[in-house]
């Protein structure tokens, strides 16, 4: 069998010295936070809107002019705390925008997401370091509804934001719980495929907007 | 295109002849060594980014040192939460390997994300061929080279070396476009295009930049957003890798992604990084029901046996390398032949296809040093490379080399009998000079034929001077030279005026 | 005053003879002690490079034995050095007592610039020239020996020259010994490139500190630019220009 064979031919090697510690970058232990506007110049560099607001009252307002100006048709959202705080209801009810949660959706997800214009989430951590949203996935978060649609929305509280890369790594490192899979995203979807013109929007949404919120 | 390494002389010559296209990716080059310097001061100054790569290096090394139990706490952990794994010999094995689940879960259409490890194994021309199955390339890049049946130019930009033009009309040869010139519209149509393949493809097939073997999980690096697709939508998820792509933790993974993403587009992160754990739990929508890994040997752990060829393992696929490289700037990808192009597919190339076959692969380089002075992962380039020339004189079947060619090790046996012997050096010189100054005229030779010939293809070369350096020194400039020290140590001023004498 | 044991690599002995008188004439002057061991030949650099280690280790050994007494020993090379400090020790991995004897002597084996500099601690040769100068940064020197600052320093400090940036100025200059010979289209195309930015950076002159570099240059410039200048470091310093 090739496992077998590749594995004894691994392990035959006679110059191998087993090391002390198998991992090599020691990591703080506990959530490091990451300084606000770290996260904000980075994920602005990075192509995203970010804007910065004391409630998600503030937010409610902005998403309500947002579907306005944008004009939006088809919204879906994630079953997910902070964006349920959000009053869709009174959204769809005075814009065009029809607001569907995943939580509704069921069976008709699927069709709904591929459609949607717009794809609001909240997040789990984000990165300081590269003003990075980490999107933690299970049926409350679909992946589909952060990357399906054009715009992408995400509202992250303050105090979600650590500090860099190794601190989440210790983060998920000791979590005792394992989701699905997790999606860093940071700024827009590109490519530089073009005879290296960089061009937004490629595969994923062509349009991100982060509240940051606190 | 049928390209092989054993063509890289015709191809080669024939490549360095399109100055503009040379021209255009130094330029190219120039920019993301500036992109990637810039980025690299993330870490700190110089000595701090030293060190980065040097923890670079480190967690290379351990993988290495540790490679098959942590192959198997990957599979351990990847098996618990659901991923099945399987194990491929070599190229053969893995494309059959893949073709049966495709068979097993009627598999019509592929996506793709960008895999390197699916193009050595020439997968997707296997299963064109043996199953019917259609298969989108998700990457921009990759699906105007599958477009137009060529090899990708470098692992960054696969299509790097097309103009705008050329791109616009290939895709308006395969694909329909309208023809347009503009880049966000090409952008704009290929989205449209690949968007409803992505949405209803029955297999993602992606490979994977490194596998965690504490946790069983898997992490893909991506711009555009074809991973993620081809991750979420497909009900089957394959994704392969070579033995090598395993490290220990997330701590681990992070900071050889930071460095791969610095080196590769001078970027902090890609704008997506997958971190996959599993197939999809029962109450998901996206994700696939089934979910493979496949762990592709194809000639590395025979190699792993020697403790430098080994070293060939370490690459993390960044392709900073390549924008080092004279030789491969001015000569591109294709007469590399395989889809490694540069020194980081020069590395190994020998140790997959054999040293006869790569033989130019390791001799087409100067040695200067310039990719493993850049290179995140501690690879040892020229180590490797003086390694493979060895093997190339002494000759070794275990890697596919006969021995060097009589002509050759001849003129070097020469060339030591004549180190060993001053006498002879001297004969040797005396012939030399006689023989190339004949053939000079105004103090340079402009032409000779022989083996030397290929000098003067673009130079000329020095009559070589009547009296060499030991003659000299022999006949005065011992002398000259006592008397020079002399008299500065006597008057350090009157030394330093005094001109020949 | 010091004793200095003169490695003159065999390109130097045989063809760039004014290198060697060079060398010979600027260490001279600084009130050196010259030793030159008239044994010697060839440091077997080019058989190490191609692969032939069994060739590579005659021609090592017999080195070793000329110059292990010397206290020290300087060449105007980068190559060659990083030959001795680099690869004669490995070339002994299996050979604990030679290695011993290749690590032992590769410490007092100096590349010209950096025995100025570091060992002798001279920055200012009291050269002349009048002129801007560029700087070729030879892969050995730079890369195998880590030797950038010592000859810039020596440069900067030529009495009225002025020493100008140069594009690419760490690039490879296509020499790499047979390469030259054996891949001559793509070793002009890099040649082409490092006289493309030599000539465009507007010095008078492009200095470097590797035989191989000059031979390679000198002859390209001859072909295609006639009135272009290169010289060696030693040539700038020793002020045979």
């Amino acid at each position: 069998m090739s496992r077998e064979m590749i594995l004894e031919r691994l392990k035959s090697a006679t110059w191998t010295q087993p090391s002390p510690s198998r991992t090599v970058i020691t990591t703080e232990k506990g959530a490091v936070a990451g300084e606000v506007q770290d996260f904000v110049s980075k994920a602005t560099a990075a192509g995203a809107q970010v804007e910065e607001v004391s409630s998600l009252a503030e937010v409610q307002t902005r998403l309500m002019e947002i579907l306005k100006e944008e004009q939006l048709q088809k919204v879906i959202i994630n079953n997910d705390e902070t964006v349920n705080q959000i009053d869709w209801q009174q959204l769809s009810a005075e814009t065009t925008a029809e607001v569907k949660s995943t939580a509704q959706l069921s069976g008709n997800y699927r069709s709904y997401v591929v459609e949607a214009d717009l794809g609001v989430t909240g997040c789990t951590y984000a990165l300081a370091e590269t003003g990075t949203v980490v999107l933690e996935h299970s049926n409350d978060n679909e992946r589909l509804v952060s990357h399906a649609p054009n715009y992408y929305i995400c509202i992250v509280k303050k105090d979600q934001i650590l500090k860099d890369r190794y601190v989440l790594a210790e983060i998920i490192s000791s979590s005792p719980t394992t989701p699905t899979a997790w999606t860093l995203v940071t700024g827009v979807s590109r490519t530089a495929d073009v005879a290296l013109q960089v061009v937004l929007g490629m595969h994923g949404p062509r349009k991100v907007t982060i509240f940051v919120v606190g | 295109m049928n390209l092989r390494p054993e063509d890289f002389q015709s191809v080669a010559e024939t490549e360095v002849a399109n100055t503009a296209q040379g021209d255009f990716v130094v330029m190219v080059a120039g920019v993301f060594n500036y992109l990637c310097d810039t980025a690299m001061t993330a870490y700190g100054e110089q000595s701090a980014q030293e060190e980065a790569r040097a923890i670079g290096a480190q967690i290379r090394t351990n993988s290495l040192h540790n490679l098959p139990e942590l192959l198997e706490e990957f599979e351990s952990n990847a098996v618990r939460n659901g991923i099945q794994v399987l194990w491929a010999a070599d190229a053969d094995e893995a494309c059959k390997l893949v073709k049966d689940l495709v068979e097993k879960h009627q598999v019509k259409t592929i996506t793709k994300g960008k895999s390197m490890i699916s193009e050595e194994i020439g997968l997707n021309h296997f299963l064109e061929k043996e199953t019917g199955v259609k298969i989108y390339e998700g990457d921009l890049g990759e699906f105007i080279v599958q477009q137009r049946g060529t090899l990708p130019f470098h692992i960054v930009g696969p299509a790097i070396n097309l103009n705008v033009q050329e791109i616009a009309s290939i895709l308006q040869e395969h694909i329909d476009m309208p023809y347009t010139e503009d880049a966000q519209e090409i952008v704009s149509y290929v989205r449209g295009y690949l968007r409803d393949k992505f949405e209803r493809a029955d297999m993602g097939i992606t490979g994977v930049n490194q596998a965690i073997a504490s946790t069983g999980s898997l992490i893909l690096v991506e711009n555009e957003g074809n991973i993620r697709w081809v991750t979420s939508a497909p009900r089957v998820h394959v994704a392969l890798m070579s033995i090598e792509k395993v490290c220990a933790n997330y701590a681990d993974a992070f900071h050889l992604l930071g460095l791969l993403t610095r080196n590769c587009t001078g970027q902090a992160i890609t704008s997506y990084v997958s971190v996959l754990n599993g197939p999809r739990r029962n109450d998901e929508t996206d994700g696939p029901e089934a979910m493979y890994v496949i762990i592709i040997d194809n000639g590395r752990s025979a190699a792993y046996k020697d403790p430098l060829l080994k070293e060939a393992l370490r690459c993390i696929r960044c392709g900073r390398c390549g924008i080092q490289c004279p030789i491969y700037l001015r000569i591109g990808a294709y007469p590399y032949g395989w889809n490694y192009p540069g020194p980081m597919g020069n590395v190994i190339a020998p140790l997959i296809m054999g040293l006869d076959r790569t033989r130019d692969l390791y001799e087409a380089c100067t040695l200067c040093g310039g990719c493993q002075a850049v290179c995140p992962a501690g690879m040892p380039h020229l180590d490797l490379f003086a390694r493979y020339r060895q093997m190339k004189v002494t000759g070794n079947k275990d890697f596919g080399g006969s021995r060097v060619c009589i002509k050759e090790r001849t003129g070097f046996k020469l060339l030591t009998w004549g180190m060993q012997n001053p006498a002879l050096y001297k004969s040797g010189v005396k012939i030399a000079r006689r023989y190339i100054n004949k053939r000079s005229q105004d103090g340079y030779v402009t032409k000779l034929s022989g083996p030397m010939s290929g000098w003067f293809s673009c130079r000329d070369f020095p009559q070589i001077p009547e009296k060499s350096f030991r003659q000299l020194w022999q006949e005065g400039l011992q002398k000259e030279a006592a008397e020079l020290a002399s008299l500065s140590n006597a008057s350090p001023q009157a030394a330093a005026q005094s001109e020949e004498g | 005053m010091s004793k200095v044991s003169l490695f003159i690599p065999c390109a130097v002995d045989v063809v760039m003879v004014s290198v060697g008188e060079a060398t010979v004439r600027l260490l001279a002057r600084l009130g050196f002690d010259l030793q030159y061991h008239e044994e010697q030949t060839c440091c077997g650099q080019p058989t190490i490079t191609a692969g032939h280690l069994d060739l590579a280790k005659k021609a090592a050994r017999r080195f070793i034995s000329i110059f292990e007494q010397d206290e020290v020993i300087v060449s105007p090379s980068g190559s060659c050095v990083s030959t001795i400090r680099n690869e004669y020790p490995r070339l002994f991995a299996d050979e604990p007592q030679w290695q011993e004897r290749a690590q032992e002597l590769g410490q007092r084996v100096y590349e010209l610039s950096e025995f100025l500099v570091d060992v002798a601690g001279i920055k200012d040769v009291d050269a002349h020239y009048n002129g801007k100068l560029a700087y070729h940064k030879s892969c050995h020197i730079l890369r195998a020996l880590g030797i950038d600052r010592q000859p810039q320093t020596l440069l900067e400090n030529i009495h009225g020259a002025e020493l100008v940036p140069m594009q690419l100025a760490h690039e490879c200059c296509g020499f790499g010994g047979q390469f030259s010979v054996k891949y001559p289209y793509i070793s002009e195309a890099i040649v082409r490139d490092k006289v493309k930015n030599f000539l465009a950076s507007e010095a008078d002159l492009l200095v470097l500190s590797d035989p191989g570099c000059l031979l390679n240059i000198r002859g390209y410039l001859h072909r295609h630019h006639p009135g272009r200048q290169v010289k060696h470091l030693a040539e700038v310093l020793a002020g045979s220009i």
